[in-house]
């Protein structure tokens, strides 16, 4: 999986390509805990995500803790259908924004 | 191409290497040449292209390691000739290299007498 | 310095074999000699060498079929394989590397480039040992983790005729649990969790997990409380991005119902005896160990079930399941097998189903099932709880009085904690179930009929008993007044002793009058009710209000 990021201003757009899975662990955190004091927004864009697994959904509640927990604003974007349902039957909705 | 010969610091390596065992070495290597020889002319006789290139490949192999790289060469022409069918031509190619062969051994008989 | 090896050589040429072995000896290497391939598949397994060197044109048996035959008869040992060979083409030199083997080396034989192969395979081979080893090492101590985690989860009552389940003998390990467990009043905990990641980091969480499960649900707390502790447990001891996704089941067997948790699982399946059909429920809440305790608000299904109908739970791994072709099972074919009846339970349908489907890719461990069905109390009987307990008689002679004021009654239930400080009496620990049940009774008609004057003739009717429970939780968050006091007593006499239970209300009085003279369906001391006090107590009245009643139990009790 290839995780790229590109930040405009106060917000962060992660994009996961291919399998977002354990293999992708070091790479997506990384990403994240290097972003600048600025950014308070989050966009992870799922676009080119074939897959998700349980590990992937530990990594975003990584993400959410380390971007503030509760406070976190973080978006999760262009799902397909897998990506959606894997999230929906979690119930990720509740603690993240998910279109 | 033209090949040496024959390499006298392959020799040399590998009296260092075996000791007392090189002369043991050599007249082994003499002994099976030409029984591999006598069984590569027959197969030639015999039109046998299998057994030819068995035959050649493995005197190919063992000279090589001895030094004698004009040897090898030789035997390599008949190996590929006779993959490609022209059994005819090794006959030609067995006699140079029986040639080759007394040549080589006449050479390495010397060198152990001097030993 | 590098270790001697044992070095099999493998050449039809004799001063080939002859330079070898001088050139390996002079390395400080022990030699194997081996004239053509038959001897030489012979001489590996009598000496068990650790690297060939093997001739690629051999009579009889030659180095590729060599190589080939020791790879597949090798499993899980690695022994490096260096090919002998004045071969130069690609094509022979690929074909060489497909068969097996490792390296080639070519001729004449350089003594400083076959020293170096030597060196760089002998080390390969002792850190594929060094591997072997620590994998042994690891599988031993999953061992003694299982038999902790058997010790602490045990198998409750997962042996009961009306629950069947599949897990594999390492499931925990996959992070996958299955727990069941009577409650005191009769009704059944259940649980099937699925943890993320693998391993020991999964199976850890399984065991406080299991650990509250048990022992929560053997004092008589509800489904509620159980889960409540659970997520919060979890949520303390697991790192973030660690949960676990779960179903929890709490069936009722004399009202017939399920009440279902669902946190992250697939959809559950319930499975309608009488109309051969099926309902799914879908999961609402977030995994157990993600939310704070104060944002943890669990959402219940409240579900009938009639007698035969059956709840099918599965973690993902069914649906993951992948056949050679890596398709998945998936969610579609799965339902599918919910058809009437065939030769074989559902459950056993599922379970072939997937056997078929996954083939020769493999028996993926990962298949966790489990089903319940709902069943009469008659057929259970009322459970065997064995509460051990530090104490060899306990207390003797004591009194204690509980008064539980609206903002309490709202939400607690103080039942577990009464029935704990009765229990503590040792003879009447054998009375647990027994005991709960009576309190139960007595406590919920005390909370519903007089604290929150609902009419009991709502009940009778299961779709009755929906509404009425509806109307309950209204009435019981609306409750600003209100109060019920628990009044126990207990004096030793003789070989035994008297308890005394009495509850009383602040309501208006319950129809008890009624509630004596009804006609209960069920008999015997799976019996609930009035059959049931009638079967333990000695004494049984109402004040004449109705809103006190008292309870006197003499232990032993009469045979």
């Amino acid at each position: 999986m290839a995780v790229t990021a590109t930040t405009n201003g106060n917000t962060i757009r992660l994009k996961v390509s291919g399998r977002f899975d354990f293999s992708s662990h070091q790479e997506f955190r990384q990403i994240y805990e290097a972003v600048s004091a600025e950014v308070t927004n989050y966009t992870v864009d799922m676009s080119e995500a074939t897959y998700l697994d349980s590990s992937a959904l530990g990594m975003l509640l990584l993400m959410r803790d380390h971007a503030g927990g509760d406070d976190a604003k973080i978006e999760i974007v262009s799902c397909n259908e897998d990506v959606k349902k894997i999230l929906t039957i979690s119930n990720f909705g509740q603690l993240f924004k998910i279109s | 191409m033209k090949v040496q010969r024959f390499d006298p610091l392959v020799l040399a390596e590998l009296k260092e290497l075996l000791e007392e065992e090189f002369p043991e070495l050599i007249t082994t290597f003499i002994w099976d040449s030409q029984q591999r020889l006598a069984l590569l002319a027959l197969a030639i006789e015999a039109a046998d292209a299998g057994s030819t290139r068995m035959s050649a490949h493995s005197l190919k192999g063992s000279s090589i390691n001895i030094g004698f790289a004009q040897f090898a060469q030789l035997c390599d022409e008949i190996e590929q000739t006779a993959k490609i069918g022209k059994l005819d031509n090794c006959r030609a190619l067995l006699s140079a290299l029986l040639l080759e062969a007394e040549w080589v051994f006449d050479h390495l008989e010397i060198l152990i007498k001097e030993l | 310095m590098a270790p001697a090896l044992r070095i099999l050589i493998a050449d039809d040429n004799e001063s080939d074999r002859m330079i070898l072995r001088s050139i390996v000896r002079k390395e400080g290497h022990e030699v194997i000699l081996a004239a053509n391939g038959e001897e030489a598949i012979r001489l590996f397994w009598e000496h068990q060498p650790d690297l060939i060197l093997l001739d690629v044109i051999m009579p009889v048996l030659d180095g590729l079929s060599v190589a080939k035959e020791l790879r597949s008869k090798l499993a899980e040992d690695y022994v490096p394989i260096i090919f002998l060979t004045s071969l130069q083409d690609p094509e022979s030199l690929a074909k060489c590397l497909d068969s097996g083997g490792d390296d080639f080396l070519s001729k004449p034989y350089n003594r400083v480039i076959l020293k170096a192969k030597i060196k760089a395979f002998g080390r390969m081979r002792s850190m594929h040992e060094k591997l072997q080893v620590h994998n042994r090492q690891m599988l031993i101590e999953q061992q003694v983790a299982k038999t902790i985690f058997d010790n602490v989860a045990h198998s409750g009552c997962l042996d009961l005729a009306n629950i069947t389940h599949s897990l594999s003998p390492l499931s925990v390990f996959n992070g996958d649990t299955v727990l069941a467990e009577r409650k005191p009043d009769g009704g059944m905990h259940l649980f099937l969790g699925d943890f993320t990641g693998h391993g020991l980091p999964a199976a850890i969480g399984a065991m406080p997990l299991a650990e509250i499960f048990y022992g929560m649900t053997a004092k008589g707390f509800a489904m509620e409380e159980v889960l409540r502790e659970i997520n919060s447990k979890l949520r303390d001891i697991l790192p973030v991005g660690v949960f676990c996704c779960g179903c929890f089941v709490e069936l009722d067997f004399y009202e017939k119902r399920a009440k279902i948790w669902l946190g992250g699982l697939p959809d559950i399946v319930c499975f309608r005896a009488e109309s051969q059909s099926i309902e799914t429920f879908r999961s609402t809440d977030l995994p157990l160990g993600v939310l704070e305790a104060n944002k943890f608000q669990p959402t219940l299904l409240d579900v009938f079930m009639a007698d035969g109908d059956e709840l099918f739970i599965w973690s993902d791994g069914i649906i993951e399941s992948r056949n050679e072709d890596g398709e998945l099972f998936g969610e579609d074919r799965l339902l599918a097998i919910f058809q009437p009846a065939s030769v074989n339970t559902l459950f056993d349908s599922i379970l072939s189903a997937v056997d078929r489907f996954v083939g020769e890719a493999g028996a993926d461990d990962d298949l966790t099932l489990l089903s319940v069905k709902m069943a009469s109390m008659d057929v259970l009987g009322l459970p065997d709880l064995d509460n051990r307990r530090g104490s060899l008689v306990g207390p003797q002679d004591w009194e204690f009085s509980y008064t539980l004021g609206a903002l309490t009654l709202r939400g607690f239930n103080p039942l577990p904690i009464v029935l704990n400080i009765i229990t503590e009496v040792e003879g009447l620990r054998g009375l647990s179930g027994q005991l709960y049940t009576l309190l139960s009774e007595l406590y919920s008609n005390a909370l519903e009929h007089g604290v929150l004057s609902l009419p009991s003739s709502l009940k009778f009717s299961h779709d009755g008993f929906s509404a009425y429970y509806t109307e309950r939780e209204k009435r019981l968050a609306a409750l600003i007044d209100g109060e019920v006091e628990i009044r126990v007593k207990h004096r030793p006499e003789a070989d035994g002793g008297v308890l005394e239970v009495t509850i009383i209300d602040s309501g208006q009085g319950f129809d008890h009058q009624q509630f004596l003279a009804r006609d209960f369906p069920e008999d015997g001391y799976s019996g609930r009710g009035l059959p049931l006090i009638n079967a333990i107590c000695e004494d049984f009245y109402y004040n004449p209000t109705g809103n006190a009643v008292t309870a006197l139990l003499r232990w032993p009790l009469a045979p």
